[in-house]
């Protein structure tokens, strides 16, 4: 046979042969999917509605803007929706105004322990700060001033304001943050995202994400700030996973209790709120274990709270460039 | 549904479109952008980009290239960005733009089970391959269903939602383009 003169029984050989071309994977298909489909029901939408003013629907105006009002919601339902009625999530904390709505429905007071089905708006106010588990692992604590729609267990769509993510053991690159700005994919991480104007702003706390903007994709690892500018430029800076600018995601988030912990968890939470990483013998560490705490730690940061605690334990702080170093008090 | 129907009912924002578009060149195109950059998370974030720039531009596809060249065009320049920003040039020669494809595709009737005989095997797998991802509409998947999966023309007519004459008929186009562009590598 030659590759000039084949005939159906050679077409077959030569497929047979040749084998299966190889198939992205169905979660490599789901996630490049839902990114096409926003950005097609999107152009979708404004191509209707580009045709409905140039239809002349002005002149119905009163009708017009009740239409315009309700068909981009009826119809342009963020894609993969599961149902309403299934919880995705839970508040694990509200301080100050916090409410949650349905596309459409009421807002009503968020509760710490009430369930948040796919398809809610989380918002807060300028004084108002929450965090909210997910149920499939993870939390996405939420700043002030922040409107965002958790479109599903994956997926935040990030109104205004900011938010941070922890992707805690979830699968790594699971979760994506819509902006209109741009998309940040994660890829096994905590990080915070914020829009302010046409600027979109990702820190990143640890691991790493992705931005996905106008074509353009930018990598930020560890310890990096990407700012993406409505004039197309993307800044980079360094911003140190202890820094001050993180404070307020511990402030939105659940309290420590510290009654009847162990020295060896609340070290660990305070590490992770503070971000930094703890050095400490193999037999501080046991002994640490052990130790039972009491008392209350109530609106303290975590290194104020460490100041407090580790005195009643024996130990002493010592923090040298993101590195907690504990010590046996002299 | 050939591919002009697919990209006009698409623009008019036909989700049964959207899907058949997605489902019919997301593989084809996830595999042109790893052929370019051997690496598959990269090739994901590549074809997602194209695919999204290509929604953004569906309604001023003209039909004058197959929709599949169109995406492709796309593509290239997303590899194209992909390589620059990295500073240096792809070190994988795709196999499609290889000229060394005619030659390995010369020894497909040559014997013999070295090391050597199976690269070229498999390189020839790799321009088979290649041909059927270039084919029109679905004819590469249906190639694949009938001589792969063995699925009869009642099943394959099932598969793409139409009566056992017109998938036979499609069956009979897939193989005559198949050896068309085969023929021409």
């Amino acid at each position: 046979m030659t590759h000039h003169d084949t005939s159906d029984s050679d077409i077959e050989r030569l497929i047979r042969a040749a084998g299966s071309r190889p198939a992205p994977g169905a979660d490599r298909a789901a996630r490049v999917r839902l990114a096409v489909e926003v950005e097609w029901r999107a152009e979708a939408r404004a191509r209707r509605l580009r045709r409905w003013t140039g239809a002349g629907v002005a002149m119905l105006a009163a009708a017009a803007a009740l239409f315009l009002v309700v068909q981009p919601r009826s119809t342009v339902a963020p894609p993969s929706m599961p149902p309403v009625s299934a919880p995705i999530a839970r508040v694990a904390a509200a301080q100050g105004a916090v409410t949650t709505a349905l596309t459409g429905g009421r807002a009503v007071i968020a509760a710490v322990g009430q369930t948040i089905a796919a398809g809610s708006n989380i918002r807060t106010n300028a004084t108002s700060r929450a965090t909210v588990a997910l149920t499939d692992g993870g939390e996405i604590r939420v700043d002030t001033d922040t409107s965002a729609t958790l479109v599903d267990s994956r997926t935040v769509q990030l109104e205004r304001g900011g938010i941070y993510l922890d992707s805690g053991a979830s699968t790594p690159g699971s979760f994506t943050v819509r902006t209109s700005s741009g998309t940040v994919r994660d890829i096994g991480t905590r990080f915070e995202v914020r829009v302010g104007g046409r600027d979109l702003r990702v820190r990143v706390r640890d691991g790493a994400v992705q931005l996905e903007r106008a074509g353009r994709i930018d990598r930020a690892p560890t310890g990096t700030e990407l700012v993406a500018r409505a004039d197309g430029t993307v800044s980079t800076r360094s911003v140190d996973p202890f820094a001050a600018d993180w404070a307020w995601t511990t402030e939105a988030a659940p309290p420590f209790t510290v009654e009847n912990a162990t020295l060896e968890a609340f070290l660990q939470w305070a590490a992770k709120e503070g971000g930094w990483t703890i050095e400490w013998s193999d037999a501080l560490r046991q002994q640490a274990r052990t130790t039972i705490l009491h008392g209350a730690i109530t609106g303290m940061t975590p290194a104020e709270a460490l100041g407090v605690v580790l005195p009643t334990s024996g130990l002493s702080p010592e923090f040298v460039d993101g590195r907690l170093r504990l010590r046996v008090a002299q | 549904m050939d591919d002009k129907t697919l990209a006009a009912r698409a623009v008019r924002g036909d989700e049964r479109a959207f899907n058949e578009l997605f489902e019919t060149y997301f593989p084809r195109l996830f595999r042109f952008a790893l052929r370019r950059v051997a690496d598959e998370d990269i090739a994901e974030d590549l074809v997602q980009s194209t695919l999204i720039k290509a929604m953004r531009s569906l309604s001023s596809w003209r039909g004058e290239a197959s929709l599949f060249t169109w995406l492709c065009t796309i593509c290239r320049h997303e590899v194209h960005d992909h390589w620059r920003r990295l500073g240096r040039h792809p070190e994988l020669m795709p196999i499609d733009d290889a000229p060394e494809v005619r030659a390995a595709l010369e020894a497909l009737s040559a014997g013999g089970d070295s090391p050597e005989r199976a690269l070229e095997r498999a390189e020839i797998a790799g321009a088979v391959q290649l041909v059927l991802d270039h084919l029109p509409g679905r004819y590469g998947d249906v190639l694949e269903w009938k001589y792969i999966q063995g699925l009869s023309v009642a099943e394959i007519a099932t598969r793409l939602g139409t009566s056992l004459k017109a998938a036979e008929s499609t069956l009979t186009r897939a193989r005559l383009a198949f050896r068309e562009g085969y023929s021409s590598l």
